[in-house]
């Protein structure tokens, strides 16, 4: 018994001992993981919980529904519009309710990830008081704060693409290729966790193609290819569950490309990076013209912004603020990286044009920390949003108590919200992750379930057509609303029983047949 | 190769005091080549390890003087003993044609406390023996081996390099750190002789290399890597490669009912059953390989869900043999080819890194050998043609 702690301790000394190189390392590492874990204290015991949108809920809804789901526990759960590493590395968290329901699983995750981005950083720079301060500027920031205290996928992406970046500059630095396969190994991390990390791998080839042609070792390019490893898994994936290799474009909810201008996707940028890093893009493309010649520095610190760069050209609608802060290490690091090929008196310049540039922002990110959400900027972040819904389901479980429910994990992700947030086990829901079976209920909800929760929405929302259309029309919110037939015999079997801002619910008035499910009663 | 791995070891030349042992070397020769024979022959004779003999055992079928085998052995002879190495010929009993069944025939004639093998076509530097004796001297090690390489320049030959590139690269020095241990190989195995006969000699299998790890590991002896390298020419062709891995696999599996009865720590079985499974892991996954394709393709790309043949829904194939195969598929590949580039990398075999991408493409090869390896005696050894 007396070798218990010892027996953890000392193989926990040894990874964090494989993981950092030095005590300043590990200062930088505990302290960016200390300050997040105290942040999510703060936001627990603002809001009650630490999820900063709909999206952070749905993040830890998605793993739970790998093994909470029965009968329908199946790792095709993962989906398809949201990439899978995020959930496959919550999930050991996500077992304890506690962290569930409140989204502090998300918080250690991404707090442990945030530590790991500030020590990349520091060894990306290459210069110990040069590293130590990128770090601190990076955290330094209310959405590091928020994104790193938070389930979101954003921070774990950062923490792969900074990875890759720090080992291709150790690749462009020692010509080795086993930097490069490194370099790859976190890109293929990184490629499962967000889109943007595609244009990171993409750029990775092109920089590592021309390279070993220029220098004449064709041979190398058969190297090439490992970055896309995770691209090419999830069109696998998307193809072996969803038999179409681009579903994760094609499904209702993925992202869609709108008419917007690109003069107005520029405005937004601005706005973005602004918002993220004051003035301080301004200075990072001053650092992209003075270091064009020294490659080694310029193509790492490329591949930080590349998020930023990608959302410019690519984008045609909307863009929220925290596609661009995946660019923050990228305008962190680029100013510092010119700073170390600089003299004192000119390095001492630098760093002091850094803080005035980055801290013009200050007064408007203090109001994201106090507030919890971002005014004058397009952002998806509301904490308070978040605790109105909870308000919300939680009166719809009242009602329900723990009987069988269907939702739909559609339409501000209402399946999600209430299993999370009301800690009700995704085997009490039949939603969109109970498919095929899912179809069967919809058709004739009666046969299997005590309640049905519809949204309120128009007729004409264009939605609920792509919704209906993909779920071979039997899409239940969808035909309450158009098909009226349908609508006639649902109001036969169930009655209104509650009306909230948002949702009607329904509850079954008479028991016609016994659950067809195993592991699901009435 | 300008390779460095921890596991493998060259002594550091200092002065011991525990004399000069004599050392036999023994080469079995089978239906060899003229100068496959005088490859050895000639790294042998210029060895800088003076108390050396060198034995070269014959089956009686080539024991006339009048064969031609028998003419070069003399030429080779006659070499060795010009720089005052002593060297002769015997010829087994002619009971067994195998391969350990001549190093035990040879073994007897021997008079070495240290026994070390080689084949016809090895080649490999001038200080190998000595520092083979003297890592063995120095760190107390039971048994040695150098790194073994097998190339050529066929598309054969490439494929076998990087096989054996990454055999003696990752899993040795992985297996010996480990566990402690490692399966030997048959070629520059350095080995005292006592330990040898405290085992019986050469179990007489057909990989008795590999089985002699297992005995080895019983009797907890001292396994060393020496910092050396054997370069051995690879099979000839595709067909001399699929014997040589059909034999080497039907080894294994007697090698594998050995491993199940050994009386050894579970860390060293479980090193061992690596290799020894392969013949059972490679041919299952040959066979479900098939089986997932079809299954998969019919999937992806059939208009309706409809499945080639009613195997597909059995319980059996849905929920056991599709996940193996899948895990072959998605992590298996991926695993082997990214470690086989790992290998490669920052050595002069970087230069085969495009061939490195389609090596599942030859452990299909590899897969179909050991299907084979099931319907083949144990007792026939197969003669590689180089």
């Amino acid at each position: 018994m007396r070798d218990i702690p010892r027996r953890i301790v000392a193989p926990l000394a040894n990874v964090i001992r494989f993981l950092l190189k030095d005590k300043t390392e590990l200062v930088i590492f505990f302290t960016a993981f200390l300050v997040e874990m105290a942040f999510g204290f703060y936001l627990l015991y603002k809001w009650g919980h630490t999820f900063a949108c709909g999206d952070a809920v749905s993040h830890l809804y998605i793993p739970r529904t790998l093994f909470d789901n029965q009968p329908f526990n199946n790792f095709a759960n993962l989906g398809t519009v949201w990439l899978p590493m995020f959930h496959l590395l919550v999930i050991p968290l996500i077992l304890i309710d506690p962290l569930y329901t409140t989204g502090f699983a998300g918080t250690i995750i991404n707090s442990l990830v945030t530590g790991g981005i500030c020590v990349v950083l520091y060894r990306l720079i290459g210069e110990k008081k040069l590293g130590i301060l990128a770090s601190a500027l990076f955290m330094c920031n209310a959405f590091t704060l928020t994104y790193g205290a938070t389930p979101m996928m954003e921070q774990t992406a950062i923490l792969f693409t900074v990875l890759a970046a720090y080992y291709f500059k150790r690749y462009w630095e020692k010509d080795d290729t086993v930097e490069f396969m490194k370099c790859s190994l976190a890109l293929i991390l990184g490629t499962l966790t967000r889109y943007e990390t595609w244009a990171v791998a993409f750029l990775v080839i092109i920089f590592f193609t021309s390279r070993e042609l220029k220098n004449g070792q064709s041979y190398r390019v058969a190297y090439a290819h490992l970055p896309l490893w995770g691209i090419v898994s999830w069109l696998f994936w998307n193809l072996a569950i969803f038999r179409d290799p681009l579903m994760f474009i094609r499904q209702p909810g993925s992202v869609t490309f709108g008419d917007v201008s690109f003069w107005l996707v520029t405005n937004y940028v601005f706005q973005g990076v602004f918002a993220i890093s004051g003035a301080l893009g301004l200075l990072a493309i001053l650092s992209v013209v003075l270091l064009h010649r020294k490659s080694s520095q310029l193509s790492p610190a490329m591949l930080l912004i590349s998020p930023i760069i990608l959302h410019w050209l690519f984008m045609r609608s909307w863009s929220w603020i925290r596609l661009f802060y995946m660019g923050l290490p990228g305008l962190v690091a680029l100013p510092l990286l010119l700073a170390t090929n600089f003299k004192k008196p000119l390095k001492v310049m630098m760093i002091a044009l850094v803080f005035i540039t980055y801290s013009i922002v200050y007064p408007f990110q203090i109001s994201v920390v106090a507030t919890g959400s971002t005014s004058g900027v397009v952002s998806d972040m509301g904490f308070s949003d978040v605790s109105t819904w909870k308000g919300e389901v939680m009166a719809i479980k009242q009602v329900t108590g723990n009987q069988l429910t269907l939702l739909t994990a559609h339409f501000g992700a209402l399946s999600p919200l209430f299993s999370v947030l009301t800690n009700t086990s995704p085997s009490r829901i039949f939603d969109e992750y109970d498919y095929p079976f899912y179809l069967e209920v919809m058709e004739k909800p009666w046969k299997h379930c005590s309640f049905v929760v519809i949204e309120k929405t128009s007729l004409d929302n264009p939605e609920l057509k792509s919704i209906n259309d993909y779920y071979e029309e039997k899409y239940f919110v969808y035909r309450y609303y158009n098909d009226s037939e349908w609508r006639s015999t649902f109001l036969q079997h169930y009655e209104l029983i509650l009306e909230t801002k948002h949702y009607l619910v329904f509850r079954l008035v008479e028991r016609l047949i016994q659950p067809q499910v195993d592991g699901r009663r009435l | 190769m300008p390779e460095s791995s921890v596991a493998y070891e060259k002594s550091s030349n200092l002065p011991w005091n525990r004399g000069s042992p004599m050392v036999s070397a023994l080469v079995p020769i089978f239906k060899e080549r003229t100068e496959s024979i005088l490859t050895t022959a000639k790294c042998l004779s210029a060895q800088t390890w003076w108390r050396l003999e060198v034995l070269f055992i014959i089956e009686p079928e080539e024991a006339d003087l009048l064969l031609e085998t028998r003419r070069h052995l003399e030429e080779a002879i006659m070499l060795l003993r010009s720089r005052a190495i002593r060297a002769k010929v015997i010829v087994t009993d002619g009971k067994l044609k195998l391969k350990p069944h001549a190093l035990n025939c040879g073994l007897k004639e021997a008079k070495g406390e240290i026994i070390c093998v080689y084949d016809a076509d090895d080649s490999f530097p001038e200080e190998q023996v000595e520092d083979a004796v003297s890592l063995m001297l120095e760190k107390g090690y039971d048994v040695v081996q150098p790194k073994v390489f097998r190339s050529s320049k066929t598309l054969v030959g490439r494929y076998i390099s990087l096989d054996t590139f990454v055999w003696q690269r990752k899993f040795l020095p992985a297996a010996r750190s480990w566990a402690g241990i490692f399966p030997l190989s048959g070629e520059g195995l350095y080995i005292k002789r006592k330990v040898l006969e405290e085992v019986g000699g050469f179990p007489e299998v057909l990989t008795e290399d590999a089985y002699l790890s297992i005995l080895l590991a019983e009797k907890k002896k001292k396994f060393g890597l020496l910092d050396s390298e054997v370069y051995e020419v690879a099979p000839r062709s595709w067909r001399s490669h699929f014997r040589q891995r059909v034999r080497w696999f039907r080894g294994y599996l007697t090698c594998l009912g050995r491993t199940v009865r050994a009386k050894i720590p579970l860390s060293t079985k479980l090193i061992l059953f690596i290799p020894f499974l392969a013949p059972i892991t490679c041919s299952f996954a040959l066979v479900t390989w098939v089986f997932f394709v079809t299954y998969w393709l019919t999937w992806a790309f059939l208009p309706l869900i409809w499945f080639m043949a009613p195997w597909m829904l059995h319980w059996l194939y849905t929920n056991a043999i599709f996940y193996w195969s899948a895990f072959l598929a998605y992590i298996g590949n991926p695993i082997v080819m990214f470690s086989c580039m790992h290998s490669i990398a920052r050595t002069k075999m970087e230069r085969n890194a495009p061939l490195a991408l389609t090596i599942p493409l030859y452990w299909i090869f590899v897969g179909a050998a050991a299907i084979a390896s099931f319907f083949r005696s144990p007792k026939f050894w197969g003669k590689t043609e180089r």
